[in-house]
């Protein structure tokens, strides 16, 4: 007897299905769900038990000066490196789209350095901007030398770290930015332009604010979404040249999580940061949505 | 035999085939014939065992096979784009279904093929099938390429080559010919109708073209809205359409339909002269006459005013106005010698030629006409 | 026109100057990676060094395992990759040319999956790991992957706008469903394939934050891990062979993206939607 129909191909969706959806359960919504529980104890890696402790670790995160130092770094980090590397990489690609149409090779050229960074392991290159700004061998250190100015330490100023990093972090979104701006302008139609310089708006700037700005709309939001999620998860930069230091001066979020949690084991509070970091994402994704509700008529 | 029984399918809410019934005899040509949206295609999925139906079941040789994959009813289907695999070669595509059939899975492992004795056989042997067939539809010398590289009608050939290949019980056609420019399409028309010939396999043919559906099949099916309206021979389907629906969608020139009271024995209006013999007459009916019988005679029984000529080479659509505003089309011969626009004509239709539907149902009415004198 | 002419020489000119600066650690990296360490240490600034040094690059493959981090790092992706592939292509499959019960619901946490990064999920996989005694694994550094909520999306997003023919035609042939995956739609979904590859090895070649918490053991470490080894290790005076081994790690996919410009940006550019 053959098996009813429906219940045959129930069986081949099962298995087709199955083990991506098992393994997405497994590793994304069960984990996700074991955090949220975590975050509410004072579990320790190691420990036999541990302790509902309601918001205990939420309190700690948002008194201890510690941690709300990562939080505020983060938030620093990403109010340098959202506007900067998108503003640049619209700039960038501009200048790029503009230049396309007679030096097609120097533009892709130009292109190709700028994604570099993308596709660079971020680790070696950290280590090659500790290497840059090394306060006795760097490139940079030593060109503020020859010019007469003694170069700040870049990365062991308790008030500047930050902001270096957030630099690296520009320099290296930048290209991808551009990218997807780059996509966006070529979307856009070139008799928008005739038109606009038909109706008088001939200058550079005037075409910029009349059309290519309000055309590059839902391109720019989505190039902030992605640069902000991004932003928010800086962890290699910091990893490998700071640790966090000097002090607590460069923790962020991510970054604190990791050593709360794996190397301090203190699992419960690392949560509670996990927490704080996955809430971020989602405050950027409801902008998101929002914004786009808006916005329906770009589209 | 390939039958269907009380075949119903909904989609959500609606329900697009309403408790259908067909057999399909073994060696038949039957075609689906209906304007899309009528529901033919996801008949011919059901009947393919692509679709399920909601309710009802599906026969091969009295077994019931409602149950079993497209694979184990061993039916072959063209499609209309022909969904070749863009990615294998001609022969590759025409030899998949063979490999599936007839050789396990760790036979079909490239490297396994060549090593082992017996499968490699398989493979020589496949190889001279797929050959064959090729050389049977002319595409022998096209057996490298990908399906990018080939014309529609090359492509189409293919898609009936991987049909062809492993004498399946029966043939599915949906819209097969669709894709196709006209003179390809006449041509197919033939060679397909010559391979069933030759196959002897039943053949169910989805097609919206009525001229398509009466050239190649001994059977029509029309299909109106989800129901078969009428199932009949080409001739029978013109000669006899069920209802007044069918009638309309049969024909090159749309027929014509005359909405007429039927008063104490005789029909009124223009159609004075014909008088209902045989069954009894419904109150209200529908005259269909289709416009290649109705022609312009002086001695016609039929009088109305001109209004415009459409020349067509060798014949004209003439287009009529009686006196009570019904509008009539009536085809001519070219070489006709007609009045201006705007005079009377006088035109003449046999009785036989004229379709009687009860208004109300559309149904065909028993009674026939006989023309008296006025 | 003049001011036309000028304005676009301007424009050339800060292209090219912020070309420059974000080409600069990559060239200071090359420098110190080919200067003799007295150079490296010398007073004054020079970007060229006055002699190669090739030892540099030897003694970073003698100092640090570097080899072995390569093929941990090739082992490690590849790996994924397969993985991911395997338990994405089946299931986009189906949600895209498959009706069944729950369909929606799967492809909405699909959806909601994207927005999860894998830093949240660290914590409980890494007990999971612990219990298991799998830490310090080459499964450990793969299987949290294997759940690649992009990749499912993009699959299915490609399988959505093939026709639904091709797949009948095959049904109709005699395919079983899984053979209708690999044989029919894998096979027809090389681009959309190939820009996961490139997205998933980039990702994963360049992560550190998992290595870090999944292996102590250098012998599985991944190329950043196994250069983060070598800083932490080296005392300030071996930085010539440790920027050979950054160079050495970054060079595959530097290289990979120069030859393959067009795809290697695509593909990244699309991974934006993991979100």
């Amino acid at each position: 007897m053959t098996l009813d129909r429906r219940i045959r191909e129930a069986l081949i969706s099962l298995w087709l299905a199955g083990p991506g959806a098992a393994a997405m359960i497994l590793l994304i919504f069960l984990p996700v769900a074991i955090v949220a529980a975590l975050s509410l104890t004072d579990y320790q890696f190691g420990a036999p038990s541990a302790q509902w402790i309601g918001l205990e670790n939420y309190a700690r995160l948002f008194s201890d000066p510690s941690g709300r130092r990562a939080l505020t770094n983060t938030l620093i980090y990403a109010a340098v490196v959202i506007p900067a590397s998108m503003a640049l990489g619209l700039a960038v690609a501009i200048g790029l789209h503009g230049i396309a149409g007679w030096a097609p090779r120097l533009s892709a050229m130009l292109r190709a350095a700028y994604f570099l960074p993308v596709a660079a392991t971020l680790v070696a290159m950290a280590i090659a901007w500790q290497m840059l700004l090394h306060p006795s061998i760097g490139l940079v250190t030593g060109l503020l030398d020859g010019i007469g100015v003694s170069a700040p330490a870049f990365l062991s100023d308790r008030g500047l770290v930050i902001y270096t990093l957030a630099a690296i972090g520009v320099w290296q979104s930048v290209g991808y930015n551009m990218v997807l701006f780059l996509a966006g302008l070529a979307a856009i139609p070139a008799h928008l332009y005739d038109a606009a310089s038909v109706d008088g708006a001939d200058g550079p700037w005037t075409r910029f604010t009349t059309v290519t700005w309000p055309m590059l709309g839902p391109t720019t939001l989505f190039v902030a979404v992605i640069t902000a999620t991004n932003a928010f998860r800086v962890f290699e930069t910091v990893a490998t040249i700071t640790k966090g230091g000097p002090g607590f001066a460069s923790d962020t979020l991510v970054f604190a999580l990791y050593r709360e949690g794996f190397v301090y084991f203190k699992a419960g509070y690392a949560s509670a940061l996990t927490m704080v970091f996955l809430g971020l994402l989602l405050i950027v994704t409801l902008l998101k949505v929002r914004l786009i509700e808006r916005r329906v008529h770009y589209r | 035999m390939l039958t269907a029984r009380n075949i119903t399918r909904r989609f959500g809410q609606t329900e697009v085939l309403h408790d259908i019934t067909l057999d399909i005899p073994d060696g038949t040509f039957t075609s689906l014939l209906g304007p899309s949206g009528c529901g033919k295609s996801t008949f011919l999925r059901i009947l393919a065992g692509l679709d399920m139906p909601s309710s009802g079941r599906v026969l091969m040789d009295g077994r019931d096979v409602s149950d079993l994959r497209p694979a184990e009813r061993n039916v072959a289907m063209v499609f209309q784009a022909y969904a070749l695999y863009p990615h294998l070669t001609v022969a590759e595509n025409i030899a998949l279904p063979l490999a599936m059939r007839e050789m396990s899975a760790w036979q079909r492992v490239p490297l396994v093929s060549r090593i082992l004795p017996a499968t490699r056989e398989t493979r020589r042997s496949h190889h001279d099938r797929v050959a064959a067939i090729a050389e049977m539809l002319g595409i022998g010398d096209l057996l490298d390429r990908k399906p990018a590289a080939l014309s529609g009608g090359q492509q189409q050939r293919v898609a009936v080559g991987r049909a062809l290949v492993r004498d399946p019980s029966v043939f599915l056609l949906d819209e097969p010919l669709s894709n196709l420019d006209a003179a390809l399409r006449v041509q197919m028309r033939a060679e397909l109708a010559a391979l069933h010939a030759r196959t002897g396999t039943s053949f169910v043919h989805v097609t919206h073209d009525q001229t398509e559906a009466m050239s190649m099949s001994d059977r029509v099916a029309v299909m109106l809205a989800g129901r078969i309206a009428q199932l009949d021979t080409p001739r029978a389907l013109y000669a006899r359409p069920a209802t007044r629906d069918v009638a309309a969608f049969i024909g090159t020139h749309s027929i014509n339909l005359v909405d007429l009271p039927v008063e104490s024995g005789g029909l009124g209006g223009a159609f004075a002269e014909f008088r209902p013999k045989g069954a009894e007459m419904p109150s209200r009916v529908t005259l269909g006459l289709r416009p290649e019988h109705l022609t312009p005679d002086p001695a016609g029984a039929i009088e109305g005013r001109l209004d415009q000529v459409e020349y067509l080479g060798g014949e004209a659509l003439l287009h009529l106005r009686l006196p009570d505003g019904t509008a009539l089309r009536s085809l001519a011969p070219g070489e006709v010698e007609l009045p201006p626009p705007g005079e009377s004509l006088r035109l003449t239709v046999a009785s036989a030629h004229i379709h009687i539907f009860d208004s109300e149902t559309g149904a065909r009415c028993a009674a026939t006409l006989e023309q008296v004198a006025a | 026109m003049i001011a036309r002419r000028l304005s676009r020489l301007l424009a050339i000119a800060a292209l090219i100057a912020g070309a420059a600066l974000v080409l600069l650690p990559f060239v200071w990296m090359l420098s110190l990676s080919l200067k003799p360490a007295g150079e490296i240490f010398a007073d004054g600034i020079a970007i060229f060094p006055s002699r190669i040094e090739w030892s540099n690059y030897a003694r970073a493959f003698t100092e640090v395992p570097l080899a072995r981090f390569l093929l941990n790092g090739a082992i490690v992706c590849t790996g994924i990759l397969v993985f991911q592939i395997l338990f994405s292509v089946p299931c986009a499959f189906a949600l895209a040319q498959r009706r069944f019960a729950g369909r929606t619901l799967l492809f909405g946490l699909v959806l909601a999956g994207l927005l999860v990064p894998f830093q949240v999920t660290a914590i409980p996989i890494f007990l999971g790991l612990a219990k298991l005694g799998m830490l310090n694994t080459y499964p450990a550094l793969i299987l949290p992957f294997t759940a690649s909520m992009f990749g499912i999306f993009l699959f299915r997003q490609f399988f959505a706008r093939m026709p639904t023919d091709l797949f009948e035609a095959a049904r109709i042939d005699g395919l079983s469903e899984t053979a209708i995956v690999w044989r029919i739609a894998f096979p027809l979904s090389m681009p959309a394939a190939t820009a996961f590859a490139i997205f998933s090895v980039t990702a994963h070649w360049n992560d550190l934050f998992w290595p870090l918490i999944a292996t102590t053991d250098p012998d599985i470490a991944t190329p950043p891990r196994g250069i983060l080894y070598f800083k932490d290790e080296e005392a300030g005076d071996d930085i010539g062979p440790l920027m050979a081994g950054a160079v050495i790690v970054t060079a595959p996919l530097v290289l990979f993206f120069l030859l393959a410009q067009r795809r290697f940006t695509q593909a990244i550019a699309s991974g934006g939607l993991r979100g």
